[in-house]
């Protein structure tokens, strides 16, 4: 079958999908499936907007709102998976992947599914240390922090993916295994991108992660973009087990402007007689039943079960029984059911709503994948969780993490700036523009906000609010009670208030207040509920040793030198 | 492979087919310098030829891709016998290639009945610069092999290729230049 490969897609879907057109009449092929590497921007209105670590001045409606709400279809099946650019709040929906719009499929934080026979993979986000070991705990109304964390890729992911047995045909992540530029034209990659240069010769460059679920599940495909430049690579792996050593055929591309390498066209061999629908895959789906005690939705660091004689179990693949629980738990359908539905607004460009706070609620797909296979939707656990779990714990490792932390991956730093040239192929990242300042500031593991000039008070509009009142635990009437320092998700955003729009399921939560923010206030007006518990500024935030604060928030003035008193000089950054 | 875009107001009597699709006017109106289109349909222009579809030395050179860019405007002060001075006429020039084996048919429906591509020197420029756009997105290589020029790589060899590379420790940082 005919797959294309796209590599970032930042929402451009219309031209992307009228690129496969052009192709398919102009070469007269017929695409099967679309694979896109990320970066995908299932931007269904304003409030999604909010949700996506993108400068402001750079985030854009774009296409795929069209495709949501129904006005255009996907002309050809659709799979992605995440990457640094997203609606966060509207994937964080389908922490086991699920349909974004009809015929668009996202993979979830981890997943695989079939089609035509042809198993399918994927992680989603970028690796970066410090977030790496903590769970799932971000929750709308995202910090700054959260915002960025919300991509990062999580250990207990990358942990089910090392249960797989079988072999995986393709595999997608957004961001490159390390040390994969070694198996393809090195000198032309930085060529091409010089400022790839140092990391990829000190072999920094890339995720750790991906590199190890490379080596483990030894695809015969491996796409990745992020870094916006095409490159091949022919890995071939050590052999295992006496068998013939595998090959994996690595490609990065680039984003979709004009020409640029954005796309590419495949001949993937099917297996006849499979379904021609997309098929969860059994196997992943035994993993996740067996894997999903182990989810914590908690900033806390979780370190995966190992056969050293602490665990009782650190075996979680899947036996032919658990497959063929799955399969039954299926009532023997394995085709996913095409559930999707629209759960909040679609962008009116006839009326827009540019003070559109983000929409954030379960997703009925979600909700019955979880009730058929009895896993647990860990966006509600987050949502709940969020300020019982703290960030005590967390950091101790910390600050040894942060030392390899910028190793990670290189956060495109020429994407937003260069956006509009479309031909440059090359930065400079001592060129630092704002933007890259904002992206670096967040890779420096800043976890005290009291630089950013937020002195105020900022109500924290407690993260799981909205399970108040149909939720009358006492872990929850005691958080409402406490004034806990924010969790991790310290909800200092730019839309602190929320809104829970009805669904078939979860019940509404309180209508969000009329009163209204500007975009850069951190200060929450009247219209306070009960509920909502004013929190201490973030300059508090305990983050553990890290912090200097104390507990008083630090203010930056100009002429800082006429106010610092003694104590304060120890403190300045 | 390059094909002919044809951007000129003047061009734009027709749907876009005869837009990029079809050989240029200069073809139609000279039969003698181009006895037949073997470029139309599969092959690319000559080198010679008139390759960005100028039918007038006085057009100017607009946008025809980014490879094309830097050799097109040698050609367009009619040293090349490609070239006549000659005026375009507003006939619908693209009328026997509108129906190109490679158009859809969906895009001809879609610009034969519209009010802004059926004047001969309307502005079609939505319609006009979207399918040219798609051209744009367009690249050969997007159906070829991309890893046809390539070994595969042990992991062996390539940490090997990292230890030797790591061993030069001339090499300052970006920072240290």
């Amino acid at each position: 079958m005919k797959v294309a490969v796209e590599g970032c897609c930042h929402g451009e879907l219309d031209k992307i999908y009228e690129s496969i057109s052009y192709l398919e009449n102009k070469e007269g092929v017929k695409v099967d499936l679309l694979l896109c590497c990320g970066d995908f921007q299932a931007v269904r209105n304003e409030g999604d907007m909010k949700c996506m670590a993108v400068p402001a001045k750079y985030r854009h409606m774009q296409t795929f709102y069209k495709y949501y709400s129904g006005e255009k279809r996907a002309p050809v099946l659709t799979i992605f998976i995440g990457g640094n650019h997203e609606a966060s709040n509207h994937l964080q929906e389908f922490p086991y992947g699920g349909w974004v719009a009809p015929n668009i499929y996202y993979l979830g934080y981890a997943g695989i599914v079939r089609f035509k026979g042809v198993r399918i993979g994927g992680v989603s986000g970028i690796f970066k240390s410090h977030d790496y070991k903590k769970g799932h705990f971000e929750f709308p109304p995202y910090s700054p922090e959260s915002l960025r964390s919300v991509y990062h890729i999580r250990n207990i992911d990358v942990f089910k993916l090392k249960q797989i047995k079988m072999p995986i045909d393709i595999f997608m992540t957004h961001d490159w295994p390390r040390g994969i530029y070694h198996y393809g034209n090195t000198n032309q990659l930085i060529r091409q991108k010089k400022f790839l240069r140092q990391e990829v010769e000190s072999g920094t460059l890339g995720s750790p992660a991906a590199a190890e679920l490379l080596d483990h599940m030894q695809p015969t495909y491996w796409f990745s973009a992020h870094l916006h430049v095409k490159f091949a690579a022919l890995m071939q792996h050590e052999a295992k087990n006496n068998a013939a050593p595998k090959i994996t055929k690595f490609l990065s591309l680039d984003k979709c402007l004009p020409h640029r390498d954005f796309l590419q066209i495949l001949e993937v061999a099917d297996r006849p007689g499979s379904s021609v629908h997309l098929e969860y895959d059994p196997e992943w789906l035994a993993i996740l039943k067996a894997t999903d005690s182990l989810q914590k939705p908690s900033c806390n660091f979780w370190n995966p079960p190992q056969d050293n004689g602490l665990h009782t179990r650190w075996d979680f693949s899947a036996s032919e029984e658990a497959m063929m629980e799955v399969v039954s738990d299926l009532s023997g359908d394995l085709c996913i059911p095409e559930n999707f539905s629209l759960t909040v607004p679609a962008y009116d460009p006839s009326r827009p709503q540019p003070n559109a706070h983000p929409f954030y609620s379960t997703n009925p797909q979600t909700t019955e994948l979880c009730a058929t296979l009895g896993l647990t939707d860990i966006y509600i656990l987050a949502g709940q969780s969020g300020q019982a779990y703290g960030e005590e714990g967390a950091t101790g490792a910390t600050e040894e993490e942060e030392d390899e932390d910028s190793t990670g991956s290189v956060d495109e730093p020429s994407e937003y700036p260069t956006d509009t040239s479309g031909l440059s192929s090359s930065y400079n990242p001592d060129e630092i523009t704002i933007e890259d300042e904002w992206e670096e500031e967040e890779d420096e593991g800043v976890e005290c906000a009291e630089g950013k000039g937020t002195d105020a008070v900022v109500p924290e509009g407690q993260v799981g609010s909205q399970d108040s009142d149909r939720d009358s635990s006492p872990q929850r009437e005691m958080a409402n009670r406490l004034i806990l320092p924010p969790p991790c998700s310290a909800p200092e955003s730019e839309d602190p208030l929320r809104s829970l729009r009805p669904l078939s399921l979860p019940p509404p939560s309180l209508p969000p207040p009329s009163a209204s923010l500007s975009q850069g206030s951190s200060e929450e007006e009247g219209g306070l509920t009960p509920a909502r518990v004013p929190k201490r500024t973030s300059g508090e935030t305990t983050q553990g040793p890290a912090s200097h604060t104390g507990g008083t928030p630090q203010i930056k003035r100009r002429n800082q030198s006429i106010y610092t008193a003694v104590e304060d000089e120890e403190n300045e950054g | 492979m390059q094909r002919p875009q044809f951007r000129h107001p003047r061009q734009g009597s027709g749907p876009r087919a005869a837009g990029f699709r079809s050989p240029p006017p200069a073809f139609d109106r000279t039969g003698s310098m181009f006895p037949s289109p073997p470029w139309a349909f599969s092959t690319p222009p000559p080198p010679f030829g008139p390759r960005f579809g100028q039918c007038s030395p006085n057009t100017p050179p607009r946008e025809f891709g980014g490879n094309r860019g830097g050799g097109g405007g040698k050609y367009f002060d009619g040293q090349s016998p490609g070239h006549t001075p000659r005026r375009s006429s507003p006939s619908p020039r693209g009328a026997p290639f509108r129906r190109s084996p490679y158009e859809s048919p969906g895009r001809h429906s879609g610009y034969q009945g519209s009010p802004r591509t059926s004047t001969p020197f309307g502005s079609t420029h939505g319609r006009e610069r979207g399918t040219n756009d798609m051209e744009k997105y367009y690249k050969p290589s997007m159906l070829q092999d991309p890893w046809a020029d390539l070994q595969p790589i042990s992991v062996t060899q390539a940490q090997s290729k990292c230890n030797s590379k790591q061993t030069n420790t001339s090499r300052q940082g970006r920072y240290y230049n």
